[in-house]
């Protein structure tokens, strides 16, 4: 290292031209967070979930049409009253480090996820298997605590090896997660600080054609668009995973890159504390929804996307197409808050001692809150609203907004895997309910809604609390986006998977 | 011989105040550090965690003693070589086997850049000689240049090479020219080059080193020992160049520290894997393990950096000696 | 000394301080909201009638918001400037004459502080606390106290010794009285006003970095130079002129104000010999 660092001192640019070794095979890509752990468990960031997607399998798959398809395992077989399933798993398959894969891996898997000192945030979508049993090296039993009409779906979470570990507790300190085995694609060459290197796994059965898969944190999204502009060359990369709206324009007609949708299921927010003086008061969350520009501030920041007036999206199953949202009225949102007794005094309304002053608490990891933030603020004044900011970092965030609710305001996306589930969020009991809702309708909506097991009722329901959380106003809900992958017009055969992105990466191709 | 002695017993003296020192300061961040709101166990785990998975995690992360308790054992510990483990960054991970890395490129590039900034002010002074009037005049440009923070260098350096790639891409045949600033793989030097570049430019560094060299070697020039060497007949290069050493060995490592702060945001904007990234990622994480070993690190290159200054002033100039600290 | 080419940076410099320190002194009275500021019909235009330098992706006008950042560093200059040359000179003095224990105290203290990396433990002190302009200041001004003291403690050192600084003693001056007068102000004071613009420039430094990192500075909707340059981020090369005449302003008032502060210095000890 040394002496190449005076040599290039010295020699400058002629040496850079030989200093860049990295093979025309690699596949390489940004992301705005560094993954923390790649072990299936804790890979909690979509950063980490991507990597993951790679270097493990699950049990299935979803496939392009988004059917259920074998991974490790070949073939299943549902108990004949949906108490159970059995799966017959598929032979010869090594672990990276050439440990043959066989059930006891998967007993071990459900084993540590459900033992009660490996503590993770998708505990609860192990909590349906009662039991796990192997019945020879490639079959596997599982049992269930309740009938569930398709299971086979539910199996596409991760399988680790049993012999990387001690016990079935599980820790975050654990080296795994940074020297991961796995039986997927791709496995870990190399972990720094804030690279990832990946070879090609050449005995998959899906035959990856790519060789090598880089993935460095890079937090200026400027740069990563620039990177991405410039993807001809050695230096550049060949796909960035999320193009910010405004720069969408640059690839729009571009000869080398291509804008690549994909589905995710998330939303935006604005949420409102509950406990916290004024904002109990139903008029100030309503004069607050109608003096916000949703329409501007989506144009000015982050371009395409829909409008929502609930905590579902338009492709959501359980989207109310009766339910319109507000539009923005700044005039009859002051003449609310006047009606309402809140009147001018100095720069902002009071009433009694409910001033209209309040906390905004901000993420700093999410960086795209600032200037929306901006906005708002301008907004709010027009009416009398005063909001001041709280930039706080990530952990100090969560402490502080959802442990201890020191706040009134925030701003914040919730991203789902597959269908929304707002129980945990709205339901005066969920665990998510970091805002103190408490609205005896919802609580008894959601709680018919989760006993049911008629789906089409279900969706009754759902379409019902979309229209009661849009009068009531827990958070005011914004917007969903339109999100584009730019990629590489080098890659061919791109299919981005929704959420983990990487599910189909096996079949990319890159042309020299 | 007791002139020998003298001096082993000053810096044996000098190596066990810093070591003192070093004690001091990393109490001082060490409780700075465990004081912060909220902790590895909120940046992690689940929203709704119950109080006594979290008491788990807490003991499990060596989190529940108390900031001062926490504090002797982990100078016990360290004492042996042993900083802990990484809780968020890399978990599980030693800190020194994270930090060190990290910090050698920092310290690498500093030193270089600090090593490349004194020479470019030596062959400055020795050809400018004499300030002139009109020479003055140029080096005011110079100075206002070399004055701006070593970020706002490196921003306008990454902003103008994009502005230049931006405005020949065609030429250049739509490839990234080798050269870019911000490349996304690892084994490029040309961010190291640039960054370098930047601390150079930049944080007054330049300047200050030129001004105090040419003022050294003026007051050398007119010295009365030098001009008896003069009278003699003796060329005196020999003797400059001996009086020269201590002013420029001080005056490096009295401008290390300057350049290990401007490091740190220099390295956010060019992407390196470097301790300044590793700190600011570490205390975001509140990684604490990994941001005091950082700190300690960073702490113990300042002292140390000093003292070999101090033990080569007292060698070269036994006055010292008796001066004491 | 002296010379023609001194004298133009002397009143060069002179003319950008006295600038940035009226415009630091009126900029409180001018009244400006940037919590209403945001125009998204006018964002990013060029520099122009309506905007003189030009607006930035807020659409908010550039040349206002740069007047208005000199707030996020003047007063806490001047604060992190104050703190650190008046302890520093008391300390000093105390470390140059007192003996015994009290100055072994003072000394150790010194020497802890001085070890501390300054920008790194600003950047701790601001994961801790709320990180506010104050805060900043008051630490970065507290780091310097040891880098004057020493500075002091020479010269009380070297004074002590001296005749007329005897001859004072003799005449039953009281002990205050010769360092506060004659010592720190009769004859150190180049050397304080020298640190002092240091620091002002440092604290003008450390304000515009952190805002420039983002995490830990000045925060949005204030106006900080810093936090404005940090907006190449945002623009991606879109618009350079949000950010480049905050750039230009951050250097030449660091310039400015590190050579004001050593040809003032220089001059007043020409005028002591």
């Amino acid at each position: 290292m040394m002496h190449r660092f005076i040599a290039s001192l010295a020699m400058g640019c002629l040496l850079a031209v030989a200093a860049s070794p990295a093979s025309a095979q690699t596949f390489r890509y940004p992301e705005d967070a560094r993954p923390s752990s790649l072990l299936p468990f804790f890979a909690e960031d979509m950063s980490a979930v991507r990597m993951v997607e790679l270097i493990f399998d699950g049990l299935v798959l979803q496939n392009k049409r988004g059917d259920i398809e074998g991974s490790l395992a070949t073939s299943w077989k549902r108990d004949p009253d949906n108490m159970g399933i059995t799966f017959v798993l598929r032979e010869g398959v090594k672990w990276h480090d050439g440990q043959p894969f066989t059930a006891d891996d998967v007993v071990f898997t459900v084993k540590a996820a459900q033992d009660k000192k490996t503590v993770f945030n998708a505990k609860s979508k192990y909590r349906f298997i009662r039991d796990v049993q192997a019945s020879g090296q490639f079959q596997v039993h599982f049992s269930f605590d309740r009938p569930i009409a398709e299971p086979e779906e539910r199996f596409t979470f991760k399988i680790m090896p049993k012999h990387a570990f001690t016990s079935t507790t599980i820790t975050r300190k654990d080296r795994f997660g940074r020297k991961p085995i796995g039986t997927g694609p791709y496995q870990v060459s190399k972990f720094s600080l804030r690279s990832v290197t990946l070879e090609v796994n050449g005995s998959h059965w899906r035959q990856p054609r790519v060789g090598q898969v880089l993935m460095q944190h890079t937090p200026d999204k400027s740069a990563q668009i620039n990177l991405l502009q410039y993807s001809g060359g050695k230096a550049g990369v060949q796909a960035v995973i999320f193009v910010p709206p405004k720069n969408i324009a640059i690839f729009e007609n571009s000869d080398s890159v291509v804008l690549e949708p994909y589905h995710t299921v998330s939303w935006w927010y604005m949420a409102y504390n509950h406990e916290s003086g004024a904002l109990k008061d139903p008029v100030v969350r309503e004069a607050i929804a109608l003096a916000i520009n949703r329409e501007e501030l989506l144009e000015a920041h982050l371009g395409r996307g829909d409008i929502l007036g609930g905590p579902f999206t338009e492709s959501s199953p359980f989207y109310n197409f009766e339910v319109t949202p507000r539009e923005p009225d700044v005039e009859r949102a002051a003449q609310m808050l006047e009606d309402a007794g809140y009147k001018m005094k100095g720069d902002s309304r009071k009433k009694g001692r409910n001033k209209l002053d309040f906390k905004f608490v901000l993420d700093k990891e999410l960086t795209s809150n600032q200037p929306l933030f901006l906005g708002i603020q301008a907004q709010l004044k027009k009416i009398g609203v005063i909001v001041r900011p709280q930039y706080v970092d990530h952990a100090r965030y969560r402490e502080q907004v959802f442990t201890s609710k020191k706040f009134d305001l925030t701003l914040n996306v919730w991203s789902f895997k597959d269908v929304e589930d707002v129980y945990p969020l709205f339901h005066s009991q969920g665990v998510m309910n970091f805002i103190g809702y408490n609205n005896a309708q919802v609580d008894t909506l959601l709680d018919t809604a989760k006993a049911t097991r008629d789906y089409k009722q279900y969706k009754e329901y759902m379409k019902k609390l979309h229209a009661e959380l849009n009068r009531d106003l827990p958070y005011f809900f914004l917007w969903s986006l339109d999100i584009y992958s730019g990629i590489s017009k080098r890659v061919r055969n791109v299919m981005v998977s929704p959420y983990s992105y990487f599910t189909f990466f096996p079949g990319w191709e890159l042309m020299q | 011989m007791s002139r020998a002695l003298r001096l082993l017993l000053a810096a044996a003296g000098r190596t066990g105040g810093a070591l003192v020192l070093l004690m001091g300061a990393s109490f001082v961040i060490y409780i700075t550090i465990r004081s912060a709101p909220g902790d590895a166990i909120d940046a992690i785990s689940p929203m709704g965690t119950p109080p006594q998975v979290k008491a788990r995690l807490l003991a499990e992360f060596g989190l529940d003693r108390d900031p001062l308790t926490g504090y002797f054992a982990w100078l016990f510990r360290s004492a042996r070589g042993d900083f802990g483990d990484s809780l968020v960054v890399a978990a599980g991970e030693s800190v020194m086997a994270v930090a060190w890395p990290a910090f050698k490129i920092t310290l690498i590039l500093s030193g270089l850049t600090l090593l490349a900034s004194l020479a470019l002010a030596l062959l400055g002074a020795l050809v400018l000689g004499r300030p002139a009037g009109r020479q003055q005049l140029l080096t005011g440009p110079l100075y206002v240049i070399t004055s701006a923070p070593s970020f706002v260098q490196a921003v306008l350096l990454a902003q103008g090479l994009n502005w230049t790639i931006h405005r020949y891409w065609e030429q250049l045949n739509y490839e990234t020219p080798p050269w870019y600033p911000i490349p996304i793989y690892t084994d490029s030097l040309m961010p190291y080059v640039f960054a370098g570049l930047a601390l150079l430019l930049g944080d007054g560094l330049f300047m200050d080193f030129f001004n105090a060299i040419r003022a050294e070697l003026e007051g050398l020039r007119d010295a009365q020992f030098i001009a008896a060497v003069k009278a003699k007949g003796a060329r005196t290069w020999g003797h400059i160049a001996r009086n020269m050493l201590v002013p420029l060995v001080s005056g490096y490592a009295a401008r290390l520290p300057i350049v290990l702060g401007g490091v740190v945001i220099v390295e956010y904007i060019f992407t390196l894997e470097g301790a300044g990234y590793l700190l600011l990622e570490a205390s975001r994480e509140r990684d604490f393990p990994v941001v005091v070993g950082i700190s300690v690190l960073f702490t113990a290159t300042v002292i140390g950096s000093t003292l070999i200054a101090d033990v080569l002033r007292t060698l070269v100039d036994p006055r010292e000696v008796a001066r004491g600290g | 000394m002296g010379g023609r080419a001194e004298r133009i940076a002397f009143w060069g410099s002179g003319a950008i301080v006295a600038l940035v320190i009226a415009i630091g002194l009126v900029s409180p009275l001018i009244g400006y909201d940037p919590a209403a500021a945001v125009d998204y019909e006018q964002k990013l235009l060029g520099p122009g009638a309506g905007h003189w330098l030009g607006t930035d992706a807020q659409g908010r006008d550039v040349a206002m918001r740069l007047m208005k950042g000199t707030e996020a560093f003047f007063l806490p200059g001047l604060m992190a400037a104050g703190i650190a040359t008046m302890a520093g000179a008391l300390l000093g003095a105390i470390a140059g004459y007192a003996e015994g224990w009290g100055r072994t105290l003072v000394v150790g203290f010194l020497q802890l502080v001085d070890t501390l990396p300054r920008l790194i433990f600003i950047i701790l002190v601001c994961t801790i606390l709320n990180p506010s302009i104050t805060l900043i200041a008051g630490v970065a001004g507290v780091l310097f106290i040891p880098s004057i003291a020493t500075v002091i403690r020479r010269k009380v050192e070297a004074l002590g010794s001296e005749d007329y600084i005897l001859a004072h003693v003799a005449h039953g001056f009281s002990t205050t009285r010769i360092l506060l007068y004659h010592i720190l102000w009769l004859q150190a004071r180049p050397l304080l006003i020298r640190q002092a613009t240091y620091v002002f420039g440092y604290v003008l430094f450390v304000e515009t970095a952190l805002s420039y990192l983002g995490d830990y500075g000045v925060q949005e909707p204030t106006p900080s130079w810093g936090n404005m340059v940090a907006q190449t981020r945002e623009l991606g090369g879109a618009s350079a002129w949000p950010w480049v005449f905050p750039a230009v302003a951050i250097a030449v008032t660091i310039a400015a104000f590190l050579a004001f502060g050593n040809l003032l210095a220089r001059r007043d000890e020409e005028a002591i010999r």
